[in-house]
């Protein structure tokens, strides 16, 4: 984003430089004749200036900054990290979807006011962060199913059910415009402004999901059971992630409506549609257990293998078993994505003195498209050596857009230089 | 001048109301329980016939057959040895903390040397009528000489202590667990939890060739381990498996969680 930087930096140099040079330098009045006295009409006073009229353009413009918070809700692109299944009634079956909590975050916007009605330059700046921790845990009780990992070995007993869950989500977007306006229309009591121009952004997506195996039905690891190490079941993980950067176009109205001399309702319609590079990736981590030899040979147990073999009647079968990781990887880098963007907003905005005004609204934004997610389909276990980790051959994977959008409150305040 | 002022004053208002994101609750309150666990054993075991032999009141016991070499036999308690661990998941976590275990060196929750398979259940404290006289022994024994003549399991207390097995008092982790009812509150290994924890009670039996003489070797006994968690005196619905199987050495895993 180092396109970002350098007229960010144009603009603060000049928002601090400018205002000083707006100040004109006295001069000293030319001398006059003396002439024949005449009476001359008495100048008028200059009109006395009001404080809720907009102060006059500067010699180089005016400019406009608007800052503002918001708490954005998440939307669309929820994490279905786990099923829980408490019966077969339709109620009792319901898909565990991690909650995002709204987080308070900023907004810029900068609008240069050229001089010699000659039209404004805006600069937006949106940034969006929402992290999720969500976890359930309930030992023993195992009704949770890990519909994020590969079904192959996923659960302590293989049957895709474990007893607690965790997710960790990030979801960050950004989002700048540089855009050129003008009037689109004037009444005495209204004025819209239309504006277009370039937009950059960036959206990325991210879940971590654990799945527990808190209280296992594996028999107790102790005497007369010989010393094991590394038997108590490992989570199964799995990591789901997108990101999107793109470029292009867009265009918007806004609207501002005099209600009262000090007090405006505003409202804006912003579109727009960018182009870039999407990638998705996607990782399975399930465990299961070998018995590299003994009486039961070297194989994959299976469940009930497995409490055969640690059941102390059969101490060197126990000896004989090691727990091992099935692991699934896949990447999507190069797929070239279109997203649109939508942005309206609604606020009342109150000027407070001529120069400052405050704001409060409801905005509403919307990236369809922007996230997509990748899952294998089809995929082949391959083979390895006793003992060992499998790795997975992917064949092919499902692609899954999700729409990304976030409203909310606003409050923030503008000052005119 | 002023105007700057005002935007002062304006931006300190904006952080005033930035900062109203941020929110303090009261910390929640955790509820302390008193929880007992307690351990029993079962098996298909025989039944003997004990009595107080003159001089000096000697136990002397048989055990009863209902042909040659097919003992009498009966679903009976039994004492038996096991190994324990009691480990608590706090709530909202997923790593579990030991607080008491028979197969550490030290010994956690326990006295300082106590062994591995030094958890006990209770014995066979069922008595019946017995025959009056022993049956076994040539020339036939003098019945004068055998009194308080009863009839017991080979899991009892006379039994155990005529073939010489390695017992001791019925205990969890030394805390006397000999009470007749599991559940009573009386008995048992006692467990402090807050709401919300849980409680993790892994168990094993010894193996049968450790602990000679407490079952009978005609046939498998099908012995079992079970374990209860009361709490405030009611037994509590434990999730997992609190019966072993009866295959030997085997154990059982069960939770309960803090509500």
């Amino acid at each position: 984003m180092n396109v970002i930087r350098w007229p960010a930096a144009i603009l603060c140099g000049m928002a601090l430089a400018l205002p000083l040079s707006a100040q004109d330098t006295p001069t000293t009045p030319a001398p006059t004749e003396p002439e024949t006295v005449t009476t001359k009409p008495a100048a008028e006073k200059p009109k006395q200036k009001s404080a809720l009229e907009e102060p006059p353009l500067h010699r180089w413009g005016a400019m406009d900054w608007t800052l503002g918070a918001w708490k954005a809700d998440l939307r669309g692109s929820t994490y279905a990290v786990g099923t829980v299944f408490q019966g077969t009634a339709f109620s009792n079956n319901a898909v565990i979807n991690a909650p995002a909590d709204p987080v308070l975050r900023g907004m810029v916007k900068v609008v240069w006011y050229l001089p010699k009605s000659m039209g404004q330059l805006q600069f937006h700046y949106d940034a969006f962060r929402n992290t999720t921790r969500y976890s359930v845990l309930d030992p023993g009780n195992f009704i949770y199913g890990e519909t994020q990992v590969l079904p192959e070995f996923a659960g302590v007993a293989n049957d895709g059910r474990a007893d607690g869950l965790a997710a960790d989500a990030l979801t960050k977007t950004r989002r700048f415009r540089v855009e050129y306006g003008h009037t689109a229309f004037e009444t005495p009591r209204s004025r819209g402004t239309w504006h277009a121009g370039l937009r950059y952004i960036d959206h990325s997506e991210s879940l971590d999901n654990f799945y527990y195996a808190l209280v296992s039905g594996i028999p107790p690891l102790l005497p007369p059971l010989p010393s094991l190490t590394g038997i108590e079941p490992n989570p199964d993980y799995a990591h789901v992630g997108a990101d999107y950067s793109g470029t292009g176009v867009g265009a918007g109205l806004d609207v501002e409506f005099a209600v009262h001399p000090r007090i405006k309702i505003v409202g804006g319609l912003s579109l727009g549609v960018s182009g870039g590079k999407s990638k998705s990736q996607y990782q399975s981590i399930s465990y299961f257990y070998w018995s590299t030899g003994g009486p039961l040979g070297e194989k994959i147990l299976t469940y009930d293998e497995l409490l055969y073999a640690l059941n102390v009647n059969n101490p060197d079968t126990a000896k004989f078993v090691v727990q091992s990781t099935a692991t699934a990887t896949v990447v999507d880098t190069g797929s070239f994505q279109v997203v649109p963007d939508i942005d309206a907003y609604l606020s009342v905005e109150g000027r407070v003195w001529s120069s400052l005004r405050v704001w409060a609204g409801i905005r509403a934004m919307a990236y369809p498209g922007a996230g997509i997610r990748i899952r294998p389909t089809s995929y082949q276990l391959l083979e390895t050596v006793v003992g060992g980790p499998i790795q997975t051959a992917v064949n092919t994977v499902e692609h899954t857009t999700y729409s990304v959008g976030y409203t909310g409150f606003m409050l923030g305040l503008a000052y005119r230089f | 001048m002023r105007e700057s002022r005002l935007l002062a004053a304006a931006l300190v208002v904006g952080a005033l109301l930035g900062s109203a994101s941020c929110h303090s609750s009261q910390p929640t309150q955790n509820t302390t329980q008193a929880i007992k666990l307690s351990f029993g054993a079962r098996s298909l075991n025989g039944i003997w016939d004990c009595w107080d032999k003159d001089p000096g009141a000697t136990l002397y016991c048989e055990q009863r057959f209902q042909a040659p070499n097919v003992p009498v036999l009966a679903d009976r308690v039994t004492p038996w040895q096991y190994s324990i661990e009691i480990s608590i998941l706090p709530a909202g976590t997923v790593t579990e903390t030991v607080v008491a275990s028979s197969a550490t060196s030290p010994p956690i929750g326990a006295p300082s040397g106590f062994p591995v398979f030094g958890s006990q259940t209770n014995f066979d404290t069922l008595t019946d009528a017995g025959r009056v006289c022993p049956s076994n022994g040539t020339p036939p024994p003098d019945c004068s000489q055998y009194h308080n003549p009863r009839s017991v399991g080979q899991g009892s207390r006379d039994v155990t202590t005529f073939n010489n097995a390695s017992l001791t008092e019925p205990n969890i982790l030394g805390a006397p667990d000999g009470c007749e009812s599991q559940g009573d509150p009386a008995c048992g290994y006692q467990v402090t939890a807050n709401k919300g924890d849980t409680i993790i009670v892994r168990a094993r039996k010894t193996l049968r060739a450790n602990l000679v003489g407490v079952v009978q070797a005609y046939q498998d006994p099908e012995l079992t381990l079970s374990g209860v968690m009361t709490v405030n005196g009611v037994v509590a619905n434990s999730l997992g498996t609190t019966s072993s199987d009866i295959s030997d050495g085997s154990g059982m895993v069960f939770s309960y969680t803090v509500r």
